[in-house]
């Protein structure tokens, strides 16, 4: 009997740890099933009220707006009612995940762009209805890199929410100090590339005492540069990463990692890039748009200046990231995609644009006189002009980007064995099978 | 012959049912929530499952194969082995703050509380705390080091010094556990040996080595098993303070990772399933070593 409860005891313990685990982050515990009474489009009928459940990853903001969106969608669609769920954002994988494992995903949910053609591909969800939205529609009236991602096989599977590209952040009192155009800022890559040397202090020992750009391998700011510079980082049609074997990707990358390993402007141990930022002992950041709201409130005391990212031969490439509005394959079709349409409305848009600082997607908006009010915002607007649509927007795809930057600053493996390896491994976690 | 069959009968009905009812919500929360999961896991691993659908085709050994050949997978295997340095020193602090806070010094119970304070802190709000007293150029470790004259070093910022941070922060969230139990034991070593002892002339030391120490044996071997387990399960310390060049990916980290990043839900469950395996021959292994003395 000991020996029985002794197994039993061990057996408990060691699975103890794993459960241990699903206190975590890790956690892999499926949720409770979404409560779709939404029955299929074809079934429906018409006069029967349909409910959508949608998720959506929390902040106070974010949830007090959808929740009047939704009030008012509910108006306009009286036989159509959202059940709305709220989810915070560290939780939202983890919870999002075990629903599509057990096909008890919601109707409609957010993902990140980049997730859209996996799904896709999964076949957990579905293309947009075209009898709703028209495709040729969305193609002349979006920000071609917002949806260009959302597209596959010629079917819209979403529509482009929470858009970002990237922008120049400088810091006036360090810029001003070290005789450079504190209002004009660095207008071309080697100027900028030059700034972050000149803004660049040690110490008596050598340490780093001030941080010219706290530039370390960020996805959007390397595939920036690289555009600019004429590279080819992916290539769609092959499905190929192609940083390594393109040389005027090479030799991007290589410029763009010399201001780290060679000049020496940053360090990961020196500080937190933005928080380095916030604190005045970093100079220079290339950043999301969403930073204008947050450096403000984060940083009140900083007196900061942004600009578009330095152009390349006159080109102003910046790469866009955005999530994605997308429905379950199990979602009915016309009504989700109704609610989807709402969601990404110009009206909506423009709301959702001057409550969060997200940029919008829809082109009618870059010349609203409402959104270009604020100078700082009008920039981040204008940046949508030279957009291009980026390609790590997977969580994967940022970890292995991350990893090889990684190596890049901190071994002495020669870059183009890096690129190599990592150029092989990004290429095989974007075809794995789904 | 009548009287000896009947009681063991009424011994079996009326008490050995009532504990097994105490344990009953537990075990079946265990079976439910843990090892049907962890069961679940064996069928799972042989399938190119990505939990982005329920679609899972069988794949055989593939993705045993693939993990023996997974240079990261060994490499975390080794940040986990590292990991167990952890182990002794958080004995060795718990015991110590517990021999100290045994004897009757002014305040015993307040730095009781403090001491276990950690135990019961977040894990996850503890590592903010830690990243700031990490911060190699503005932190206050190297604040320390730099008073004292010694050099500062990057900490988990650093993949040399990575690993070593997490046990030093693993350390100081768990030695009051350790203290707890070790409190508890001391409690069942008899004053009057320690005296007799005395008064036979052994030193202090001596009867701490000879005495003390030993009776501690059920805590020593409780502690152990548990702090063995503990970093099996270490995720969120290295979840949070993350070291560069994957210097601090446990496997759990990685099987994290592989499972939620990768959604390669096949391929998690099978280095679940051999991670499940060597923590189970370890704990075996610790039971037999140890003859179950705990228990």
């Amino acid at each position: 009997m000991k020996k029985t409860l002794a197994t039993l005891l061990a057996a408990t313990m060691i699975a103890g740890s794993f459960a241990g685990c699903g206190n975590s982050p890790a956690s892999g515990a499926a949720p409770a099933p979404a409560t779709s009474s939404a029955a299929p489009a074809s079934e429906a009928k018409p006069a029967e009220p349909v409910t959508l459940t949608y998720w959506q990853h929390s902040s106070a903001a974010r949830d007090e707006m959808m929740t009047n969106l939704v009030a008012e969608f509910e108006k306009q669609n009286p036989n159509i009612k959202v059940k709305l769920e709220f989810i915070p954002e560290k939780d939202y994988t983890q919870k999002l995940v075990p629903s599509l494992a057990t096909a008890t995903a919601p109707d409609v949910f957010q993902v990140q762009a980049g997730m859209a053609s996996k799904l896709a591909a999964a076949g957990s969800i579905q293309p947009l209805d075209p009898s709703v939205i028209a495709y040729d529609k969305i193609a002349t009236d979006f920000v071609p890199a917002t949806v260009e991602g959302l597209k596959v096989n010629d079917k819209y599977y979403g529509m482009p929410t929470d858009v970002q590209t990237v922008l120049t952040f400088w810091n006036k009192k360090l810029v001003a100090e070290a005789g450079l155009d504190a209002e004009k800022g660095p207008q071309t890559w080697d100027e900028f590339y030059e700034w972050a040397r000149k803004l660049t202090k040690k110490d008596a020992s050598g340490n780093l005492a001030q941080s010219g750009w706290g530039g370390k391998g960020y996805h959007a700011e390397v595939q920036s540069y690289v555009e600019a510079c004429g590279g080819k980082f992916y290539d769609a049609a092959t499905k190929q990463f192609q940083f390594a074997d393109d040389p005027k990707s090479v030799e991007a990358i290589r410029k763009y990692a010399s201001l780290y390993r060679d000049d020496k402007v940053y360090n990961t141990e020196f500080v937190a890039n933005w928080a380095g930022f916030r604190q005045g002992v970093v100079a220079m950041m290339i950043g999301h748009p969403a930073m204008l709201g947050n450096l403000p409130t984060t940083a009140p005391d900083l007196d900061f200046a942004v600009g578009l990212l330095p152009a390349q031969d006159g080109k102003r490439p910046a790469c866009t990231s955005s999530w994605a509005y997308v429905m379950s394959n199990k979602a009915p079709s016309v009504e989700a995609t109704k609610f989807i349409e709402f969601l990404s409305s110009e009206a909506v848009e423009k709301e959702w644009t001057l409550k969060t600082g997200e940029l919008p997607a829809r082109n009618v908006l870059l010349t609203d006189a409402d959104l270009l009010k604020d100078a700082k915002s009008s920039i981040a607007i204008k940046s949508l002009e030279e957009s291009f649509v980026g390609i790590i927007q997977t969580p994967s795809l940022n970890t292995l980007l991350k990893e090889m930057f990684d190596e890049i600053y901190k071994t002495d493996k020669p870059l183009e064995e890096i690129l190599k390896t990592y150029q092989q491994k990004m290429t095989d976690d974007i075809n794995a099978p789904v | 012959m009548k009287t000896t069959s009947v009681v063991p009968r009424k011994r079996l009905s009326s008490i050995k049912i009532a504990p097994y009812l105490f344990v009953a919500p537990a075990v079946i929360y265990i079976f439910v929530v843990t090892l049907i999961p962890v069961i679940m896991a064996l069928p799972i691993s042989f399938t190119n499952w990505s939990a982005l659908s329920p679609n899972k085709t069988f794949v055989g050994f593939d993705n045993y194969i693939k993990l023996f050949k997974d240079e990261n997978f060994w490499k975390s295997c080794w940040v986990t082995t590292q990991m167990f340095v952890f182990v002794p020193l958080v004995m060795a602090a718990g015991l110590g703050v517990s021999l100290l806070l045994n004897s009757k010094i002014r305040g015993r119970n307040f730095f009781r509380v403090i001491f276990y304070s950690p135990v019961i802190t977040s894990t996850v709000a503890a590592a903010i705390l830690f990243e700031y007293f990490f911060q190699p150029t503005f932190g206050l470790f190297n604040a320390i080091l730099k008073f004292f004259g010694a050099a500062p070093i990057g900490w988990y910022l650093n993949a040399e010094t990575a690993v070593m941070s997490i046990i030093i922060f693993k350390v100081w969230k768990g030695f009051g556990a350790a203290m707890l139990i070790y409190l508890a034991g001391l409690q069942d070593v008899p004053g009057e040996i320690r005296e007799a002892a005395s008064i036979d002339g052994a030193s202090p030391w001596q009867s701490f080595r000879y005495i003390t120490l030993p009776l501690l044996r059920p805590a020593h071997i409780y502690l152990l098993i548990r702090n063995v387990i503990a970093v099996f399960m270490i995720f969120q310390e290295t979840y949070m303070l993350e070291g560069p060049l994957n210097s601090t990916r446990t496997v759990v980290n990685y099987i994290y990772s592989q499972g939620f990043n990768s959604f390669q839900m096949g391929y998690a469950s099978a280095m679940s399933f051999v991670l499940f395996i060597i923590v189970m021959t370890i704990t075996v292994i610790q039971y037999k070593v140890t003859k179950m003395d705990v228990l």
